[in-house]
């Protein structure tokens, strides 16, 4: 039955015998395809040149140029599925045809239906294939260096450092920066960086696994090596294998898990739980931490010698509150971002919430700032962010506030008539002074104070007050 | 009629038992094999084994298209002594195919 979705798909098919041309031409055509045909290979190639083209199907054996020579010309120039025709009898060529890069091959004589379905299955492959492809790309300029984004000196320096080491994947690089300032980001920009477009960035949070998991999922197991290994596994270095292992969280690695990841480091190869097989790996190690790995040295929770091996290229990343320019830049992309994502169409972030964003500490670094962004244009109505649209405003001033207290120094001022001063008063307007900066909140005030709440309770208001 | 040497059911239901496209393709078929076993000989007159090989394949495929069994069976030995280079065997082989080829044309003629 013919289908007219098939007419934009045009096949093309070279064959040197009239016959076969004729017949394989029927029998898609039956299909609503648009064909093509070539009496030789160098016909094909004009065809090729001047024609759309979707599929090509030829002969393996013809004078001149055979199927094969036709086949690596094609790809030489042309980026279109290629199923190779053969004959009874020789299903070597088939073989070998596929080998060089057809995608499928069909035997003669076939039934129309299978030689429809064999195509049918190549364009469908070749159509997932191509949008893996362009999936791939785009993921691939996601993660691109270009792509992160900064004015901060520190930040340019720690992205100018990643594309140096970008190209040397033996070497282990380590990130060590807040949590939600950008590691993974560095690491998998580091890992576009290298090439290799087709290796796999394979991550592993060293923290969210339990230690007694964890050595199989990074070396895999052979079936056998504990109750419910019941096949061989690959770990994660197998997976990364050619491509990046990012070890997330390296500072919560077991103490014996350090020592065996240590080895590998050294030794570039690894054996499976159960196993005495040694197996190299090339994967590039990336490794990231929150934690201060020099002072867990120091306490012996962190193997100096592991320290010492992943600490031959550190990258330091700032938490956002160090770099508070970057602040209006990613709140204005995570605008855009969530826009398009959301569909609505919002113009902006006002320049009150940019001020107020800025001016907040964002404890959670770029990862918060993110969230906080998703929220304020899912509250939105299409019209500029603004304090108002933001409704976490309340809890982010409150967060912001408590904040400064821990970071901040405090400073008072106290005002008195000679004949009034004394420690009372100071001690009551010191009081009063907190009790105001925490919004009338006993608890808090007693709390920055570090004093009892009582104390409030039984305190006489002071006369004057300044700070 | 002798199935081996022309299976007529067969290869017309591998079309979707389209009649009018099977003896189109025979047709065409009846008009070049001849050709093919023309050039057979010229190569086995001069030792050609390439040409041979080409001529035998091509012969094959529409041999196995039609459904002329035998006729395929003694082409796909042709190309066969073709490529493992044996050309007294080939020669030989040449004058089979056409007895075939022969034989096939006449039960072809009679349906």
């Amino acid at each position: 039955m013919k289908n007219d979705q098939n007419q934009n798909i045009g096949i093309l098919i070279v064959d040197d015998t009239p016959a076969e041309l004729l017949l394989i031409s029927s029998q898609i055509e039956e299909k609503g395809y648009t064909i093509l045909t070539a009496k030789s290979g160098r016909e094909a190639i004009r065809i090729l040149d001047t024609s759309h083209v979707d599929l090509m199907m030829s002969d393996y054996m013809m004078p001149q140029m055979n199927g094969i020579e036709l086949l690596s010309r094609v790809r030489k120039k042309h980026d279109i599925p290629f199923v190779m025709i053969t004959s009874y009898g020789n299903i070597d060529d088939a073989m070998l045809a596929v080998r060089m890069g057809a995608e499928d091959y069909i035997v003669r004589p076939c039934s129309s239906d299978e030689l429809c379905l064999r195509i049918e299955r190549v364009l469908e492959y070749t159509r997932v294939f191509r949008e893996n492809r362009e999936y791939r790309a785009h993921q691939h300029s996601l993660c691109s260096f270009d792509n992160i984004i900064t004015r901060s000196a520190e930040m340019c320096k720690a992205i100018f450092l990643a594309s140096k080491v970008a190209k040397s994947p033996a070497t282990t690089v380590a990130i060590f920066g807040e949590s939600g300032t950008g590691k993974e980001l560095l690491a998998r920009a580091i890992h576009c960086a290298s090439g290799c477009p087709e290796s796999r960035f394979i991550g592993l949070n060293c923290a969210g696994i339990p230690s007694g998991l964890l050595e199989s999922e990074l070396f895999g197991h052979v079936k056998g090596a504990f109750t419910g290994a019941d096949k061989d596994r690959d770990g994660k270095f197998a997976t990364a294998q050619n491509g990046t292992l990012l070890l997330d969280e390296i500072g919560d690695l077991s103490f014996e898990l350090q020592a065996k990841l240590l080895r590998v480091i050294q030794e570039r190869e690894y054996e499976k739980v159960g196993s005495d097989k040694k197996i190299p790996t090339n994967a590039r190690i990336i490794v990231t931490t929150h934690r201060n790995l020099e002072q867990m040295v120091n306490d012996g929770t962190f193997r100096e010698d592991l320290f010492h091996r992943i600490n031959t290229f550190p990258i330091f990343l700032q938490p956002l509150r160090e770099r508070k320019e970057d602040i209006p830049l990613l709140a204005e992309y995570y605008v855009k971002r969530f826009g398009r994502e959301l569909g609505k169409s919002v113009p902006g972030i006002s320049e009150k919430a940019v001020k107020f964003l800025s001016e907040y500490h964002w404890p959670g670094n770029v990862r918060e700032l993110k969230n906080c962004i998703e929220r304020a244009m899912i509250l939105s109505d299409g019209d500029m962010i603004c304090p108002d649209h933001l409704s976490l405003i309340k809890s982010l001033r409150e967060r912001s506030e408590e904040h400064s207290f821990g970071q901040e120094k405090i400073r008072i001022c106290l005002e008195f008539d000679p004949a009034e001063f004394s420690l009372d008063t100071v001690i009551r307007q010191t009081l009063d002074i907190s009790l105001e900066k925490c919004s009338n909140n006993k608890a808090q005030a007693a709390k920055l104070l570090k004093i009892d709440r009582n104390m409030f309770y039984r305190r006489k208001p002071a006369k004057k007050i300044s700070a | 009629m002798d199935r081996d040497i022309y299976d007529r059911k067969t290869a017309l239901k591998r079309i979707g038992n389209n009649e009018k496209l099977f003896d189109k393709y025979l047709t065409i078929s009846l008009q070049e094999i001849p050709v093919s076993l023309d050039k057979l000989k010229q190569a086995s007159a001069v030792d050609n084994l390439k040409s041979i090989i080409i001529h035998a394949h091509s012969l094959k495929t529409m041999a196995a298209t039609i459904g002329a069994c035998r006729l395929r069976d003694a082409a796909l030995e042709l190309e066969n002594a073709g490529k493992s280079r044996d050309i007294e065997y080939a020669h030989l082989l040449i004058d089979r195919v056409s007895h075939e080829f022969e034989k096939f044309y006449m039960l072809a003629a009679e349906t």
